[in-house]
């Protein structure tokens, strides 16, 4: 690739015009003459006078002097001069052999009077620049004014509800912790289906290999576009349907959301500084019970499957004095209240720009610091961005960008229980299951607390789930979890117009961009904090890891705009060629059974060293127009092949086309009468593919790998089955789209329909018969998945307009459906596998028809009021089989048939009678028996409807912004709800249990309690829960002050905030938020991650 | 424009590919005689995995009566549990035959490639190559043995998985088919097999013409091929090299130190390497002396015990050193349980009292696949096996016998054919003698398949087993055919290879059979 660097800057070179190479010598004089105003007839000082050449290249340079004099060598005679200073208009003259120029300068603060300024807006991709209302595609942008003043840590918190047809879901309110976003829904079922993100053109991809099991696997790039500082951006946006994604190929198919960011601007050098302060607070979950409740809860709990005392008789329950650790466990404790804290963020950002004619620049710096909610989590963020600009001509231009990030997060410790890593608990999900019955701190003999956190003994009776349930305070603090990421980011760009620009746009530019990433994460769990034995894996225990990566992207481009005569005609012919390389490496060490230190490397036990090194290249080649007539009938077209190493030689290469039309028929002459209201409208059709890559590289190899040795012999092996057949996954979608407008743009709709359909689903790990020697294919294309929906986005600017006062409105909505259209039939039956017929699982299942993140479970239809069934005493609410009339089955003796739950079809002998008191679910076959054959369909994850609308009042200097978002008709799995309503385990449970069945004839919707007992929780639509909630998501007030009373201290701006995040939610649903991100297999589980908080945030600019 | 025509596609195609770094492709293998011993010994090194052993001992012995659940039984180790309680299911984890497989496909990939490589490293002779293929074939025909006694029909695939080209789908193979194909492959091997490596260590721990003579032996006695079975055992025991080790040291040098002149094939551990965590685990360790699983007491005399045996008015194997030698003797709490001790431990003494002290082993043991007295016993089943075999027969299986007895009853009577003298009653005394001999060592329940083949019906192989069920007439039921008898094929390949059928016993949609 070096080479092909090189041959690039020479061509380059070559193409540079000659006399910018080769100066003419010889033939130097001298230029004087003296600069005075035009106004008072002073002389100036300080006035740039330089010589320029037919490109305007600056050639030669100098400033007047004191007495506004000024002598300059001229180097060529065809050249001019040209005359500039501050407030006053530049002059320009030609030299024609004069010696001495006396100039006179005229400022510039005329009042303009009656001029009317008609320009079109551009929208601008690299350097493919059309005019905004020629756009064809479904698009949709943002500019961050929007949310400027409101307390966001990342973009992607910011766009929350604001684009149509964008779900975001934050994963949870843990500082850092990133978000899940779907454009226009799921389209991938393994693969990712995270939108592309650009910034500046530049794809923005943090690659770490997957192979390597990173400490932190959930901190993905989606969290690192916390890196990116929302106060850099100068606008979002989003690319939804497959005409505008197609431009990034193989990369498109979750849509695009492409940041520009801010830049420098001609002018005076300005220094703006802000500061925001935010306090937060999270929001009030489930009631948990007491200690004194959950004692008496626990004894039932143990009492009633055996109906037995001494089952009961557990001593970390009873109260006793003479037990050991009697203080320690008669105790209050609220955990939730103990983990949770209010928590604060403070952020300090500098910027400095300006610039001049020849050179902007924008240099920015930034301090974040947030505590979180819940104790022990902290982030640190040092960011900065250069932006550099510098025109060595009309023609020629360079641009340098620079970003850097460093991260420092504090995470609490995830403890990996029974080494299940989908049992990892968080600091929160313990202090829900906590014991309450038992302190924060040891106690002493006199119930005193002692400084030492209390653990509980590792001989203790309790059940292993809450003998080995941490500290969750001790963990918070003892333990450490910390992720530390540097990212620089240099990008330097080229521009060089091959015509005169004046005439006809022929503009080559390049770019070459550096992607340095590092992380390192490490971690230590103290014996302060667990039980275990000393060479448990757990005890001491500190993971080290490390990764870097780099990428280099480049891109080189031609766009040429060839002028017609007939100017009826617009085209724009646009090439690129783009190449990306890259290679990461990672590696990491554990060690556990540590003496003290947290240290990885010194003596322990040691775990096998994890690394990886991966490489990989693509490249993209691409073609794409587009025209307009009369700037009415648009059509647009792109052509991009890609290729990349993750294919083998038949796929290597894709080919995405995209096309669109738009056809503006509000400006017909025939709609000449109705231009007055109806402003706009204008019909956009479009159609293209995208793709979708696997993860991983050297898929196409069959690979050999070391396998140990045996008698002292090295051993190798195939690893892995070459994939032949693997290619992209491809997303063709057809996009309807219709842009009205009414008033002169004061009404704007923007309406689009499309459907969306994935051919070859990537489909990763999946199932292969073990006689192959191998578990499974690392990837198969085994699928189709359709998503069609509509969305629609209604702005009003300015709909209410008084001299002071001024209001906008927006509001968006969109739906989508998905469906699997098909799926190879080995996979639907892994991924169907039979239900395990365990309490609190839900049955995973696909089907094609269906949704994907559908739920299916048992129907719950509440508690047997009655044990036993007897007709006679009115108790016919009992565990009976009832036929499908709902009359009671009765065996040969008359007696009715219980109902019994069948959980294993193979043996009689497994099947568990239902008793008063217990979960009643719906017999839907009529069977007279509860088993998987009355599993029934519950709903779905996808929501009906998402959206978000809020208005902004504008009065003086005073606005007001207010934002809602929402979303309807989605389903979520309550898991939080039952792990703390099942009674089942040792676990802290909520307040609802105390409504439990307790006795014959109790009426309510809670069984009774049954410690490892019964089938009272099994997967059934009592958890799944309607997830329908609308937010009141900010209201800000911005004041600036006006600029008249701040003249005088020279300083330009001063704005103040104040915001409030999260203001309430309204919702039906019980859990502590509602919004929850997608979990396996698209559906959404609540496991009572840290929930987003309410915030109060304060906020001042000063712009000097 | 010259960088653009840079870029053309061909180009291109080759910048696009990048290599792994820590991996080799295949293109750039197969170039030498190293590379293909490296794949050779991935044969090897895969049946040392603790999946294997496990499956040679879940297999092989865990559904017999010399196994009960023992105190270091884990709650949570259910899909052992299920097995000891007679309640099999296609999910259950000992059911998935990938990890036999597995190793399959090494040997697969092996005699697919290797033979290119004679062309390519002159070092690499016809000889070489047909030498290492001996032991691939070897391997491989160990893999479908296990395999076909387990499942009774498997697939047959005899070619390596390299890419997503291949139909994967391989239906099931008969047993005759899988037997014919593991007799072929072995009567290859034994042309070629080597006789010695070099070092002790390699001729115990790598397949020599022993090794492939002892297992033809064994697929020949299982498939009833009793002369055949009876001529490879001649073979072994005629190799002046292999000699039973003396009872006082047969503990420590057959089991402890390993690799002793009894042995024919066993596989190498390596503290570093890989450790024999299974024989650990469920038999016992210095650190963890009471293993998974253990002997249980019902078999300490009586009936059904293979020690103190009533025979008429003698008492067969009365002071038999391998009770003490094999089996923890706790004199303390008993609760119906012993302790295994073979390979978990290093050493057994005994004082005047005739009470023992155990030292229990620090390192893990090898995995001994045949031994001369196996392949001694063997010979004298299939001397008595034929429906009428001449009392030359009988005797010479009772002189076999007596081989193995006298070693281990040193003070006792050698058994006299006036007393043993009908092939019912040495058929009962080779099966007595096996278990005495071979227990804890994957054989027994491969031993009683045998005999319920033999009489094609699980009948006498209940009257062995059914003492160790818990009496719950679900038990019974699910061992009442032949088919029962075998395992069910695995869930996961059911799911995922429509063309394999259920063996008929497990099929859900046939349940009514099982009943």
């Amino acid at each position: 690739m070096k080479s092909n660097f090189a041959i690039l800057i020479l061509f380059f070179l070559l193409l540079l015009p000659k006399t910018a190479i080769g100066q003419k010598t010889g033939n130097d004089f001298l230029v004087q003459g003296t600069i005075t105003s035009g106004s008072d007839g002073t002389t100036l000082i300080g006035v740039n006078v330089t010589e320029i050449d037919v490109n305007n290249r600056i050639v030669s340079g100098n400033v007047t002097d004191i007495n506004g004099h000024f002598v300059l060598k001229i180097k060529n005679p065809d050249n001019r001069i040209s005359f500039s200073y501050l407030g006053y208009i530049k002059q320009v003259k030609k030299i024609e052999g004069k010696r001495i120029f006396n100039i006179v300068m005229s400022d510039n603060t005329h009042e303009i009077q009656n001029v009317v300024v008609t320009g079109k807006k551009r929208h601008s991709e690299g350097g493919f620049s059309i005019p905004t209302r020629e756009i064809a595609s479904a698009m949709q942008t943002i500019d961050t004014k929007e949310f400027e003043g409101i307390q966001v840590s990342s973009v992607d918190e910011a766009l929350q509800g604001r684009i149509a047809g964008l779900d975001i879901v934050s994963n949870s309110g843990d500082p850092g912790s990133g978000t899940s976003m779907r454009i226009r829904g799921t389209t991938s079922i393994n693969g990712n289906s995270q939108p592309l993100i650009v910034v500046n053109g530049v794809p923005y991809e943090v690659q770490v290999d997957p192979n390597f099991d990173f400490a932190n696997s959930n901190q993905e790039q989606y969290a690192s576009m916390l890196s990116i500082n929302p106060d850099d951006i100068q606008e979002i946006s989003v690319l939804k349907d497959a005409a505008a994604s197609a431009i990034w190929g193989s990369k498109g198919a979750n849509g695009v959301l492409m940041i520009t960011t801010k830049k420098g601007a001609m002018g005076p050098t300005r220094i703006e500084y802000s500061y925001r302060y935010t306090g937060t607070v999270q929001p009030q979950g489930m009631k948990m019970l007491t200690g004194d409740d959950y004692t008496m809860l626990m004894k039932q709990a143990y009492f009633n499957p055996l109906q037995s005392e001494t089952a009961s008789n557990i001593n970390e329950f009873n109260y006793d004095k003479s037990f050991s650790e009697y203080e320690n466990f008669n105790n209050n404790t609220n955990w939730v209240k103990e983990v949770t804290q209010v928590g604060n963020i403070s952020d300090h950002y500098l910027t400095v720009s300006g610039g001049g004619e020849r050179a902007m620049y924008r240099v920015s710096g930034g301090f974040f610091k947030q505590n979180g909610t819940i104790i022990g989590q902290n982030l640190d963020r040092i960011s900065s961005r250069a932006y550099l600009e510098y025109s060595v001509s009309d023609r020629l231009k360079f641009i340098s960008e620079f970003s850097f990030t460093y991260t420092d997060n504090n995470m609490n410790y995830e403890m990996n229980f029974d080494g299940d890593p989908n049992k990892k608990s968080s600091i929160l999900g313990i202090a829900y299951k906590k014991m309450p019955n038992v302190g924060v701190y040891a106690q002493d003999a006199n119930g005193n607390n002692t400084n030492e956190l209390y653990k509980i003994l590792s001989n203790s009776m309790l059940n292993d789930d809450q003998k080995y349930l941490v500290n969750p305070v001790a963990l918070a603090t003892l333990a450490k979890n910390n992720l530390k990421t540097y990212r620089i980011l240099p990008t330097f760009r080229l521009q060089y117009d091959l015509l005169d620009p004046a005439k006809q746009t022929l503009r080559y530019s390049m770019y070459v961009s550096f992607d340095i990433n590092n992380d390192k994460a490490s971690s230590f769990l103290p014996q302060e904090v667990i039980n275990r034995p000393w060479n448990n894996g757990q005890m001491n225990r500190a993971d080290y890891s490390d990764s870097e990566g780099l990428t280099i992207q480049t891109d080189n481009n031609l766009a040429w705009m060839p002028a017609f005569s007939n100017t009826d005609h617009s085209l724009l012919l646009y090439g690129s060629v783009q190449t990306t390389e890259g290679r990461s490496s990672a590696q990491g060490i554990t060690t556990y059974g540590l003496e003290r230190e947290s240290d990885a490397s010194t003596t322990g036990y040691l775990e096998p060293i994890r690394a990886s090194h991966s490489n990989w290249r693509s490249m993209g080649l691409m073609g794409r127009f587009h025209y307009a007539y009369k700037s009415r009938y648009i059509l647009d077209g792109t052509l991009r092949r890609d290729g990349s190493t993750k294919f083998g030689n038949g796929n290597k290469f894709g080919n995405f086309p995209g096309i669109s039309a738009k056809w503006i028929i509000s400006d017909e002459p025939l709609l000449k009468d109705t231009k007055k209201w109806l402003s706009m409208l204008a019909f956009r059709p479009g159609w293209g593919i995208s793709g979708n890559q696997p993860k991983w590289e050297y898929l196409h190899y069959s690979r050999y790998g070391n396998y140990d040795s045996y008698l002292n012999m090295p051993a190798t092996q195939p690893v892995s089955i070459r994939l032949n057949n693997l290619k992209w996954e491809t997303t063709s979608s057809f996009n309807y789209g219709w842009d009205i407008g009414f008033l002169d743009d004061t009404y704007v709709f923007d309406l689009n329909l499309y459907s969306k359909r994935t051919t070859d689903l990537l489909f990763e790990k999946t199932p292969l018969p073990s006689t192959s020697g191998f578990a499974q294919l690392s990837y198969q294309n085994a699928g189709t998945m359709d998503n069609n929906g509509w969305e629609v986005n209604f702005y009003a600017t300015r709909f209410i307009k008084t001299k002071n006062f001024s209001v906008d409105f927006k509001f968006n909505l969109s739906n989508y459906v998905n469906t699997l259209v098909q799926l190879d039939p080995g996979i639907l039956k892994g991924f169907n596998s039979e239900f395990n017929d365990l309490n609190g699982s839900y049955l995973t299942r696909i089907q094609e028809g269906n949704s994907f993140g559908s739920i299916y479970g048992f129907r719950y239809k509440g508690v047997y009021k009655y044990d036993e069934y007897k007709p006679e005493e009115g108790h016919l609410d009992a565990p009976v089989s009832r036929d499908a009339n709902g009359t009671v089955n009765v065996d040969e003796n008359g007696k009715a048939i219980p109902m019994v739950y069948e959980y294993s079809t193979t043996s009689k002998s497994a099947t568990y009678q239902f008793r008063g008191g217990d979960a009643k679910y719906e017999d839907i076959n009529h069977d007279g028996s509860i088993d998987k054959l009355d599993i029934v369909y519950l709903g779905n994850t996808n929501p009906l409807l998402s959206g978000g609308f809020g208005p902004t009042f504008r009065y003086k200097n005073l606005s007001c912004n207010m934002f809602f978002n929402f979303r309807y008709g989605n389903k979520i799995v309550n898991r939080a709800r039952m792990n703390a309503e099942n009674m089942y385990g040792n676990d802290n449970q909520s307040t609802a249990v105390n409504w439990r069945w307790r006795k014959d004839g109790d009426v309510t919707n809670m069984p009774r309690a049954l410690y490892d007992y019964g089938f009272n929780w099994l997967g059934s639509d009592r958890y799944v829960e309607d997830g329908s909630f609308l937010r009141f998501k900010y209201l800000t007030f911005n004041y600036s002050i006006p600029s008249a009373k701040l003249k005088k201290f020279n300083i330009n701006k001063i704005n103040l905030y104040l915001t409030i995040n999260n203001i309430f939610v309204l919702t039906k649903y019980t859990g502590v938020d509602p919004e929850v991100g997608y979990g396996a297999l698209g559906t959404s589980f609540d496991d009572a991650k840290t929930p987003r908080s309410r915030d109060l945030t304060l906020g001042l600019s000063i712009g000097l | 424009m010259s960088v653009f025509i840079t870029f053309g596609l061909e180009s291109c195609t080759d910048w696009l590919n990048t290599k792994p770094e820590s991996e080799i492709v295949l293109d750039d293998y197969w170039q030498s005689e190293a590379q293909a011993q490296a794949v050779l010994t991935a044969c090897y090194r895969g049946l040392t995995t603790d999946a294997n052993i496990e499956r040679m001992i879940v297999w092989g012995e865990l559904r017999s009566d010399n196994l009960i659940v023992g105190r270091g039984f884990p709650s949570y180790h259910t899909d052992m549990g299920k097995i000891l309680n007679v309640n099999i299911t296609p999910t259950n984890a000992y059911c998935n035959w990938g990890p036999m497989y597995s190793v399959i496909n090494n040997c697969n990939t092996f005699l697919y490639y290797a033979p290119g490589v004679v062309s390519a490293d002159q070092n690499f002779t016809e000889g070489k190559l047909h030498s290492f293929e001996a032991e691939v074939l070897t391997i491989r025909a160990l893999c479908y043995f296990y395999l076909v006694r387990t499942f009774k029909e498997v697939p047959w695939i005899d070619t390596p998985s390299i890419d997503d080209t291949k139909d994967y789908k391989v239906a099931k193979s008969t047993e005759r088919v899988v037997l014919d194909h593991i007799i072929a492959d072995l009567l290859t091997a034994q042309k070629y097999a080597r006789i010695d490596f070099g070092s002790v260590e390699n001729n115990k721990g790598r397949i020599t013409l022993n090794t492939v003579n002892a297992l033809l032996a064994d697929v020949y006695l299982w498939d009833q091929q009793y002369a055949n079975c009876v001529e490879m055992c001649n073979r072994v025991i005629a190799d002046p090299t292999l000699k039973l080790i003396p009872t006082e040291m047969m503990f420590l040098n057959v089991f402890y130190r390993g690799n002793s002149t009894e042995s024919i094939f066993e596989l190498q551990f390596n503290e570093n390497v890989q450790k024999n965590n299974t024989t650990a685990n469920l038999y016992g360790i210095s650190s963890n002396i009471q293993g998974e699983l253990s002997f249980p007491v019902f078999l300490e005399k009586g009936d059904y015990s293979p020690f103190k045996y009533k025979m008429g008015t003698d008492v067969e194997s009365d002071k038999d050193n391998r009770f003490k030698d094999f089996i923890f003797q706790d004199w303390g709490d008993m609760n119906g349980i012993y302790p295994i001790f073979k390979y978990a431990g290093a050493l057994r003494s005994e004082n005047q009292l005739e009470q023992s002290t155990y030292i229990y082993r620090n390192t893990t043991s090898n995995w001994i696949v045949y031994r001369l007295a196996d392949v001694m016993l063997m010979k004298a089943e299939a001397l008595t096996a034929p429906t009428a075999p001449s009392d030359d027969d009988l005797k010479e299986a009772l002189a076999l016998v007596n081989n193995t007895y006298q070693r281990s009853n040193p003070n006792s009577p050698p058994l006299d054919f006036t007393v043993y003298n009908s092939k019912g009653i040495i058929e009962k005394l080779i099966l007595r003698e096996r278990q005495r001999e071979l227990m804890f060592e994957g054989k027994r329940w491969f031993d009683l398949m045998r005999l319920a083949r033999r009489y094609d019906s699980p009948g006498a192989l209940l009257t062995y087993v059914g003492p160790k069920l818990t009496g719950d007439v679900m038990q019974y039921t699910k061992m009442s055919v032949m088919n029962a008898l075998y395992l069910p094929v695995p869930q996961g390949d059911i799911d995922n290879n429509t063309n394999l059928i259920q063996n008929p016993f497990y099929d859900e949609t046939n349940t009514t059979t099982a009943n």
